[in-house]
């Protein structure tokens, strides 16, 4: 596949290498405020396991103040060693914004960009992913997903041809809410897809029982999407404790509650919050330092949760 | 897991809210015109004057267009993309009150001024005046003050009012575009979250109902 890697992804490809030669399981196992990071299974790099979602969160418009207080968002996941941004052109005007937010930062180089297809026809999704381009001021993206499904078959031949110029380094789809199951499965079981991106968080595990399993099996990497369900699991779960043995999990408040139970599933390689906060975006980021709980502090994790 | 409604909004209440903010920096002192225009067309509407009426029918379909234009096309569709539909349909609304008024119905035989006129110009005079500090509270800013002819709920809702001179047998027409845009209001505004904005196209749903069924004065 040819590359047109940018300075910083280059760097990190290299350092991925050597750290993949060195750590056979997919998760490496961090010193406590080393940054985590999983492979992608198509490539060998890492990517750090905390990324961003955009959703409602970056659709601000053409409003100024927002739109340099979204900036300031982006700047702390960077500041964290954040990596990957998805977004749709289904999200409004997130994607101009998130340009306008790389442009004032000068991160077009670190941001490891995914987006989607979320049209219908070959044309469209050709001119729409030209469109992105523009919009985030990239000459192309990491990472091109179809979203939902939508005329899939149709955009599966544009991606792979994208692919194969190296006008995209990967390719996915991508769903949520537990829809189209079926035809997601029968997806990964028969296009050769680098990524998927699915909803996966404490309360909705429904991925663990065919997805994650198929993903793992095929080298699949997996993004999950809504972790904290959309805020709902800080709506209903942040008045409460922690249970006493959080900090043994490696956990230090909610957030890194919600996302280390993601993270640390061995087929998941990142997750994805949303957030218009810097606060808020500091406190997620740190689901991607220190430790990562094992299958059976997770399975304490989910209980836990279950019985509050 | 199933969708809820807050699942389908694609944006935060505080960028909502700032649209108005920004749109009335943006306009100023256009809002003056739009005031203007809202207190007048009552007044002329109920007058039996041909004239009047009919000046009062084209700036109703300004208030539409403006509307639909400015505030949607510009500032609301950005961030909540049906809305760019909605603005076109508001341009549709404003050629129907046109045809409507003008060809169909000519406005001489609307209602004669009654109670009618009166209760009109009532209700008017609330959505123009006191309605829009809904959304002043929600924002608890000033500076977020909707205006009937440029934002959408209120001009929708004062251009249901006015249907209620209009014959019932054209007047279903004059309905359709605004019921599914108060519904539209209706449920973005409850995903929001907005309790108090949400009054506006709420009435404005009970008003196309009672409108609906108003036999002819
Ligand atoms: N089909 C698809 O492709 C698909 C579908 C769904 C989602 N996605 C992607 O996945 C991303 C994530 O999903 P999502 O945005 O639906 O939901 P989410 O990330 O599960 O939740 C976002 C909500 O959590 C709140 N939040 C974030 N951090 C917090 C913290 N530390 N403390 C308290 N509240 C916090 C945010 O509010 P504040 O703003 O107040 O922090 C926001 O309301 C999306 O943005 C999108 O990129 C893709």
């Amino acid at each position: 596949m040819i590359c047109n890697l940018s300075r910083r992804r280059f760097l990190t490809s290299v350092a991925g290498a050597i750290a993949l030669a060195r750590i056979p399981a997919l998760i490496a196992s961090p010193s406590n405020r080393d940054l985590i990071t999983k492979v992608i299974p198509a490539s060998g790099d890492p990517l750090a396991v905390i990324g961003m979602g955009t959703w409602r969160t970056f659709n601000v418009g053409h409003d100024p103040v927002l739109i340099e207080q979204r900036t300031e968002v982006l700047k702390a996941f960077f500041q964290h060693g954040g990596e990957l941004v998805d977004s749709s052109p289904m999200y409004g005007s997130a994607e101009a914004v998130l340009g306008k937010a790389l442009a004032a930062l000068n991160r077009h180089e670190d941001v490891f960009a995914a987006t989607k297809i979320w049209t219908r026809g070959k044309q469209d999704g050709i001119e729409q992913v030209e469109e992105l381009e523009r919009l985030w001021g990239l000459d192309r993206f990491e990472l091109l997903q179809i979203h939902n499904l939508l005329d899939w078959r149709v955009h599966m031949d544009t991606l792979k041809q994208m692919r194969a110029d190296g006008k995209v380094r990967y390719i996915g789809i991508t769903t949520s809410h537990g829809r189209r199951l079926d035809d997601f499965e029968d997806i990964m079981a028969s296009e050769p897809l680098d990524f998927v991106q699915l909803t996966y968080n404490v309360l909705d595990r429904w991925a663990e029982e065919r997805l994650l399993p198929l993903a793992r099996e095929r080298g699949i990497a997996v993004i999950a999407n809504r972790p904290f369900q959309g805020g709902q699991l800080f709506s209903r779960f942040q008045s409460q404790p922690l249970p006493a043995w959080a900090g043994e999990a490696g956990v230090s408040n909610w957030a890194e509650f919600f996302l280390k139970f993601i993270v640390s599933h061995p087929a998941v390689t990142c997750a994805i919050p949303a957030t218009t906060s810097v606060e808020h975006m500091n406190e997620n980021m740190g689901a991607q330092f220190g430790m990562l709980p094992d299958a059976d502090q997770r399975e304490q994790m989910a209980r836990y949760v279950r019985e509050l | 897991m199933e969708y809820a409604l807050s699942d389908l909004i694609m944006f935060t209440p505080e960028v909502y809210l700032r649209l108005f903010i920004r749109f009335n920096e943006a306009v100023w002192p256009v809002q003056l015109l739009a005031l203007a225009a809202g207190v007048a067309i009552p007044v002329l509407l109920t007058r039996q004057s041909m004239m009047a009426r009919k000046l009062a029918v084209a700036l109703l379909s300004l208030a539409w267009i403006a509307c639909g234009f400015g505030f949607m096309g510009n500032f609301y569709a950005p961030i909540n993309w049906p809305v760019a539909y909605f603005g076109y349909a508001f341009a549709g609304q404003a050629l129907l009150i046109a045809a409507v008024a003008g060809a169909w119905q000519p406005p001489v035989r609307w209602s004669p001024v009654g109670q009618r006129g009166k209760a009109l110009i009532a209700l008017w005079l609330l959505m123009l005046l006191v309605l829009p500090w809904l959304t002043v509270a929600a924002a608890s800013d000033g500076r977020a003050l909707p205006f009937f002819a440029l934002t959408p709920d209120l001009t929708v809702l004062g251009s249901i009012l006015a249907t209620t001179l209009v014959p019932r047998a054209v007047r279903w027409l004059l309905l359709l575009i605004p019921i599914v845009w108060c519904g539209f209001s209706a449920l973005t505004l409850l995903a929001l979250g907005l309790p108090f904005p949400i009054i506006v196209p709420l009435a404005g749903l009970l008003a196309a109902a009672v409108a609906f069924f108003l036999p002819d004065a």
